[in-house]
C-alpha cells in the first residue's frame, strides 16, 4: 500500500465504469438507455473532481492561481446548474437586475456621453470649447432675462458667454497654444424648393473643417477663401441627412445652386455621415461667417455682441489650462476700452455638451438622476436578495450537507457568491445592451428630435456596468450567501425541526429586508402617484385661456427680408382675411403662442427710475392685437381691453395686466391708468386688468403678466386663430398667406399639441415611476408572502400546541398576521418617511398638489397594506388548517 | 496519529465514515458505495457521486481501503473496495470519538441512530 500515483487512465477508467453502473441501474429502474446515460452524468456532476490534483499544482504560485480559477470553475458550473433547475426564480432575479443594472448604465453612458466622451472626431482629444466671463460691467440692459432667448448684447456679469466676430479674430491671430479656432453660431433659414423648408443652418468661420478634421463626403468643406468680404462668397456645404432627405442623396450635387432666404448659395459639398457638428443641435448645413448678413441680422462688425460659440485645436503640449491663460491675457488687453472690465477666458475639453453652462445643468440634472437610478438597483437588489433568501431553506439543506460532507464555511460562502456574480453579469450584461438603446429614448425624451448622444459601449461604460454588477452581486448576494452558511455544525444537526432550519436571526433579517422592500416600493409608487395626481391635474388645469379649436401660425417673415413696417402690413391683413374666414371665430396677432414662450423684462412702477427693483422679479409679457382677449377666451376684469387705435405720439403704449402684476405692484390702490416701464424702456399704461392666464402653463403662483401693444416699428409674428368645433380652416388661413406672398413659409401648431409636449416629461416621469413602482410592489407582495409561509412553518410546532391548549383558528389567524402586520408596518412608515422627504425634493415640478398630498400617500399606503395582508392570507390560513396532531409527531 | 489527520478529521471524516461503514459489509465499488450511501439516508444525501472519489483515494492513501479492478454483478469492469485491518481498527477506534457526530448527520440523513 504504497504512495503509488494511479495513472490519470485508471481513474478515467473508473469514472467511466461508474457511469456505465449508475446507466445500469438507472435502466432498471425505468429509463431508456440514453435518458440513463444523461442522468449518472448528471449525478456525478463534474468529472474533474475525482482527479488529484498533480503535484505542481499543489505547491507553486501558478498552481495556487490555477486551482482558484479551478475551483472558481467549479463553482460556476455548480452555480449554473443550480440557476438552470431553478427557472423561475433565475428569470425574475436576472430581469430585476437588467432593470436596476441598465438603468444605471444607460443614465451613465447618457450623460458620459454628454458631458465626457470625446467628439467623434480625429484627435478629438485635443480639441476644446472656450467660452469669456466678464467681471465688473456695468449693469446694462435688461430687455431678456433669458440668456439664449437674449440678443446677444453684453448684460449679464460674470456668466460665460460666446464671443463677437472681432473677438474671435483677436483669439484667432493671437493665440500662440492653439492650431487652429474656429467660431460658429446657428441661424434659422428657410430653403425654397416645390415645399419651403426650414432649416438649421450653422454659419462658421471658415477655419471650421480644417480645425474639426471634419469628415466630407462629397466635393470639400469649407475653406479660408470662403470667408472674404461679407456677403462675397455664397457656398454652402451640406449636412448628409439633409442631402439624404432632400436630395435624394444626388451624387451630381456640387456645383448647383439652392436658395437660402433670399440668396442663392452654391454646393461646394456634403460633410460626411457621422458628422453632426460639436453640439447638441445637429445642423442641416454649413455655411461661411462672412455669408451670416444674408441669413440673420448682421452681426459680423459688432464688437459687444456675444454670439459665436468658439472650438479649438490645442498644439502638441499645449494643455487647456496654459491656454486658458494665455487667451484670457489676449482677452484683458481688450479691457482697456471697457472701463471695469475684466476678462476670463474658460477652457474645457470639447464634448457634447461642454462649457460652464451646460456642463452647470447637467451636473444639477445628474444628482437627482443617479440617486433615483441608485434607489432602483438598491430596490433590485433587495429583491434579489428577498427571492434568495426565499429558498434559503431549500438551499441549506444543500448547504448543510455540503458542510458536513468537509466544505469549510468560506468555500460555501464562495460557492453561493459564485452564484450571485454570475446573476449579476448575466444580468449586468442584458443591462449592458439595454443601456446602449436607451440614452437615445431619454434624449428624445429630454428633446423632441432627439439628441445625437453616441452610447456605443467604449472601456469606461463597460467598466461602469461591471462595477456596477459587482456592487449588485455583493449587495444583493453577500448577506444570503452568510446567512445561508451560517451553520455551526453541532447546533444546526440538533436543531428541533426535522431537517434543521434557518435561525431566529435570519428569520429577522428576512423580515428587515421585506420591510425595506416595502419602503423601497411606497416611495416608488408615492411619487408615481404625486405625478400622475400633478399630471392629470395639469391636464385639466384652467390656464385661464382656451385651449381646444386654437391654432397658431407663425410666417417666417424675418427671413424673407421684411421689415418689421413691412411685417406688421402683412400680418394685419392676413389677420383681417382670416377672422372673415368661414368656421374661424376669432383671429389675432401675438408675439409667442402661450406655452410657447415669452419675454421677461424687470420693471418698474416710476418710469422714470434709473435701476428697477429686483425684489419685485421678473414680469413676462407679449405684444397682441386688440383682438387676443376674445380669441383666447380671456375676460376683462376692470377697466378695457386694448384699444383699437395707436396712441396719440408720445403717450405710453397701453396694456392689459393680470391680476397678480395688479397685486403685486399696486397692492393698495387702483391700477388702472397707472403707468410703469423697464430702466430705460418704454413706459406702459394700465387700461384694464384680466383674469390671471398662464401662458407659461407650469409656472403658477406669483407669475406676474401683461399683455402690451403692438408698439409701432415692431410686430407680434403669431397669428392665433379659433375655429369652430369640428371645423378645419388651416387650408383656407394658408392659401391667404399665399395671395399675399407665395414665398412666405408658415409653421403650424394647435395649442393642443404644444399642451401635449409640454406635458410630456410629466407623462413619462409619472409612467417610469408607476411601471417600477408596481414591479417594485410585486416583489415585494412576493417578499411578504415568502416570509410570512416561512414564519408559519418555523412555527408550526408552536402552533400546534397552541391549537391542542384549545386557541382558535381565529387566534392563529390573528397571531400570524399581526407579526406579519408589524414588519409592513415598519416597512410602511419608512417609506413614509423616505417619501416624504423625496417629495419635497420634486415639489418644483408637480402641479396642484402639495408634495404631501394626504390622497396620494394615505392611498398609497394602504393599497399597499391591502396587498400586504392579502399576501399573507394564504399562509394564516395554512397555519389554522394545522393538523396538531401531525406538527407534535414532528417532533 | 499525525497532525494532518487531526486537523482533518472532522468535518471529512463524516463522509470517510460512511465509507468505511458502507465497506464493513463487504467489498463494493464507487457506484455501489454512493448508491448505498444515498439509499441508506433514504435518498436525502443528494450529493453528487463525484465528490466521493476523492474521499476514496484519500483512504486508499492511508491504508485504510484498499482497491483492485475486478469484474461487478453488471459483468462490467469495475474497481473495488475493501476495508483494509488498519481500516477496521481506524474505524472502531473512532466510532466512540464520532459519535456525537454521527449522531447529528444520522439526523441530517434521516436514519435512525439506533440502527445503526
Amino acid at each position: 500500500m504504497g504512495r503509488h500515483r494511479r495513472s490519470r487512465v485508471d481513474i478515467e477508467e473508473e469514472v467511466r465504469s461508474h457511469l456505465e453502473h449508475e446507466a445500469d441501474a438507472l435502466v432498471v429502474e425505468g429509463m431508456t438507455r440514453s435518458e440513463a446515460r444523461a442522468e449518472a452524468r448528471a449525478r456525478f456532476g463534474d468529472v474533474s473532481q475525482a482527479f488529484p490534483p498533480d503535484a505542481w499544482t499543489r505547491r507553486s504560485w501558478v498552481g495556487g492561481v490555477g486551482r482558484l480559477i479551478a475551483e472558481l470553475a467549479r463553482d460556476a458550473g455548480l452555480a449554473l446548474r443550480t440557476l438552470r433547475r431553478e427557472p423561475g426564480f433565475t428569470v425574475v432575479a436576472i430581469l430585476t437586475l437588467v432593470l436596476g443594472i441598465g438603468l444605471n448604465c444607460a443614465l451613465f453612458s447618457f450623460l458620459y456621453s454628454l458631458t465626457m466622451r470625446g467628439l467623434p472626431l480625429p484627435d478629438a482629444d485635443r480639441l476644446v470649447t472656450i467660452h469669456q466671463t466678464f467681471a465688473g460691467m456695468p449693469l446694462g440692459h435688461f430687455g431678456s432675462a433669458s440668456m439664449k432667448v437674449g440678443d446677444g448684447s453684453r448684460y449679464v456679469n460674470g456668466t460665460s458667454d460666446m464671443v463677437s466676430y472681432p473677438e474671435y479674430l483677436a483669439y484667432r491671430d493671437r493665440a500662440r497654444s492653439l492650431s487652429g479656432l474656429a467660431g460658429f453660431a446657428s441661424v434659422g433659414a428657410t430653403m425654397a424648393g416645390e415645399a419651403a423648408l426650414r432649416v438649421s443652418a450653422l454659419v462658421v468661420t471658415c477655419s471650421y473643417f480644417q480645425v474639426l478634421r471634419a469628415p466630407v463626403l462629397l466635393g470639400r468643406g469649407l475653406e479660408p477663401g470662403d470667408c472674404g468680404a461679407a456677403g462675397q462668397v455664397p457656398v454652402v456645404v451640406l449636412g448628409y441627412g439633409l442631402w439624404q432627405s432632400r436630395f435624394g442623396g444626388d451624387g451630381g450635387i456640387v456645383g448647383r445652386t439652392i436658395r437660402l432666404d433670399r440668396t442663392r448659395f452654391t454646393v461646394v459639398g456634403v460633410a460626411g455621415r457621422d458628422f453632426t457638428g460639436t453640439g447638441l443641435e445637429e445642423p442641416d448645413l454649413w455655411v461661411p461667417v462672412t455669408m451670416e448678413p444674408a441669413l440673420a441680422p448682421d452681426r459680423l462688425r459688432n464688437p459687444d455682441l456675444s454670439w459665436l460659440a468658439l472650438v479649438g485645436r490645442l498644439r502638441p503640449g499645449a494643455t487647456p489650462e496654459g491656454t486658458a491663460t494665455e487667451l484670457t491675457g489676449i482677452g484683458r488687453s481688450r479691457d482697456t476700452s471697457y472701463p471695469g472690465r475684466r476678462t476670463t477666458v474658460l477652457v474645457d475639453h470639447a464634448t457634447l455638451a461642454s462649457g460652464p453652462i451646460l456642463a452647470a445643468q447637467v451636473r444639477s440634472s445628474r444628482i437627482g438622476a443617479f440617486s433615483l437610478a441608485g434607489l432602483i438597483l438598491l430596490i433590485a437588489c433587495l429583491n434579489v436578495a428577498s427571492l434568495m433568501l426565499a429558498r434559503m431553506p431549500a438551499r441549506q439543506r444543500a448547504v448543510r450537507i455540503r458542510r458536513a460532507l468537509g466544505a469549510a464555511r468560506h468555500q460555501v460562502v464562495g460557492q453561493l457568491l459564485v452564484e450571485s456574480l454570475l446573476l449579476a453579469f448575466v444580468g449586468g450584461g442584458m443591462g449592458l445592451a439595454l443601456s446602449i438603446w436607451l440614452p437615445g429614448v431619454f434624449a428624445r425624451i429630454l428633446v423632441p428630435g432627439g439628441l445625437p448622444v453616441d452610447a456605443a459601449p467604449d472601456l469606461r461604460i463597460v467598466g461602469y456596468a461591471l462595477g456596477v454588477s459587482l456592487i449588485a452581486a455583493l449587495l444583493f448576494g453577500l448577506m444570503p450567501s452568510l446567512e445561508t452558511s451560517r451553520i455551526d455544525l453541532a447546533s444546526a444537526l440538533r436543531s428541533d425541526t426535522p431537517g434543521g432550519g434557518p435561525g431566529p436571526r435570519t428569520y429577522r433579517l428576512r423580515k428587515a429586508v421585506v420591510a425595506a422592500q416595502l419602503a423601497g416600493s411606497l416611495l416608488l409608487l408615492v411619487l408615481a402617484g404625486l405625478f400622475a395626481r400633478s399630471f392629470v391635474l395639469e391636464q385639466r388645469a384652467d390656464l385661464g385661456f382656451r385651449i381646444d379649436h386654437i391654432y397658431g401660425f407663425r410666417p417666417d417673415l424675418g427671413d424673407e427680408g421684411y421689415s418689421a413696417e413691412q411685417a406688421a402690413a402683412f400680418l394685419d391683413t392676413w389677420k383681417t382675411r382670416v377672422a372673415a374666414l368661414p368656421g374661424v371665430q376669432g383671429a389675432a396677432l401675438t408675439s409667442a403662442l402661450p406655452l410657447d414662450g415669452q419675454s421677461a423684462a424687470v420693471f418698474v412702477r416710476d418710469p422714470n427710475a434709473a435701476a428697477p427693483d429686483f425684489k419685485e422679479g421678473q414680469v413676462f409679457f407679449v405684444y397682441v392685437s386688440p383682438g387676443y382677449f376674445a380669441t383666447m377666451g380671456i375676460p376683462i376684469l376692470r377697466g378695457a381691453g386694448l384699444p383699437a387705435s395707436r396712441p396719440a405720439s408720445g403717450e405710453p403704449q397701453p396694456a392689459v395686466i393680470g391680476e397678480t402684476m395688479a397685486h403685486r405692484y399696486w397692492p393698495n390702490q387702483e391700477a388702472l391708468g397707472q403707468v410703469f416701464a423697464a430702466p430705460n424702456g418704454e413706459p406702459r399704461r394700465v387700461v384694464g386688468i384680466a383674469r390671471d392666464a398662464f401662458h407659461g402653463g407650469w409656472q403658477r403662483e406669483g407669475w406676474a403678466f401683461f399683455w402690451s401693444a403692438i408698439p409701432p416699428r415692431a410686430f407680434a409674428g403669431t397669428l392665433v386663430v379659433r375655429v369652430a368645433a369640428h371645423a378645419d380652416a388651416t387650408p383656407e388661413v394658408l392659401a391667404a398667406a399665399r395671395q399675399l406672398d407665395s414665398n412666405v413659409l408658415v409653421s403650424v401648431t394647435s395649442l393642443h399639441d404644444v399642451l401635449e409636449e409640454r406635458l410630456r416629461p410629466a407623462r413619462v416621469a409619472a409612467l417610469l415611476y408607476a411601471a417600477l413602482g408596481l414591479l417594485a410592489l410585486l416583489l415585494a407582495a412576493v417578499g411578504v408572502y415568502g416570509a410570512a409561509a416561512y414564519g408559519v412553518s418555523q412555527r408550526s410546532h408552536e402552533f400546534g400546541v397552541r391549537v391542542a391548549l384549545g386557541a382558535s383558528r381565529r387566534e392563529i389567524r390573528s397571531l400570524v398576521l399581526r407579526q406579519g402586520l408589524l414588519t409592513v408596518g415598519i416597512g410602511v412608515a419608512a417609506g413614509l418617511l423616505a417619501a416624504g422627504v423625496a417629495a419635497q425634493l420634486v415639489r418644483g415640478q408637480l402641479y396642484g398638489i402639495a408634495p404631501l398630498d394626504p390622497p396620494v400617500f394615505l392611498g398609497i399606503a394602504g393599497a399597499l397594506v391591502g396587498v400586504a395582508v392579502a399576501a399573507m392570507l394564504k399562509p394564516a390560513r395554512r397555519a389554522c388548517s394545522l393538523d396538531p396532531a401531525e406538527t407534535l409527531r414532528g417532533d | 496519529m499525525s497532525t494532518q489527520d487531526e486537523r482533518e478529521a472532522l468535518p471529512q471524516g463524516t463522509l470517510d465514515l460512511l465509507i468505511l461503514r458502507t465497506l464493513e459489509l463487504g467489498r463494493e465499488h464507487g457506484q455501489g458505495i454512493a448508491r448505498a450511501i444515498q439509499e441508506s439516508s433514504e435518498g436525502v444525501l443528494l450529493v453528487e457521486h463525484g465528490s466521493l472519489y476523492p474521499a476514496l483515494q484519500r483512504l486508499e492513501r492511508r491504508g485504510w481501503v484498499a482497491a483492485e479492478w475486478g469484474i461487478s454483478a453488471n459483468n462490467r469492469r469495475a474497481r473495488f473496495y475493501i476495508l483494509t485491518v488498519k481500516g477496521r481498527r481506524q474505524l472502531e477506534a473512532e466510532t466512540g470519538r464520532w459519535q456525537r457526530v454521527t449522531d447529528a448527520v444520522s439526523r441530517v440523513l434521516g436514519v435512525d441512530p439506533a440502527g445503526g
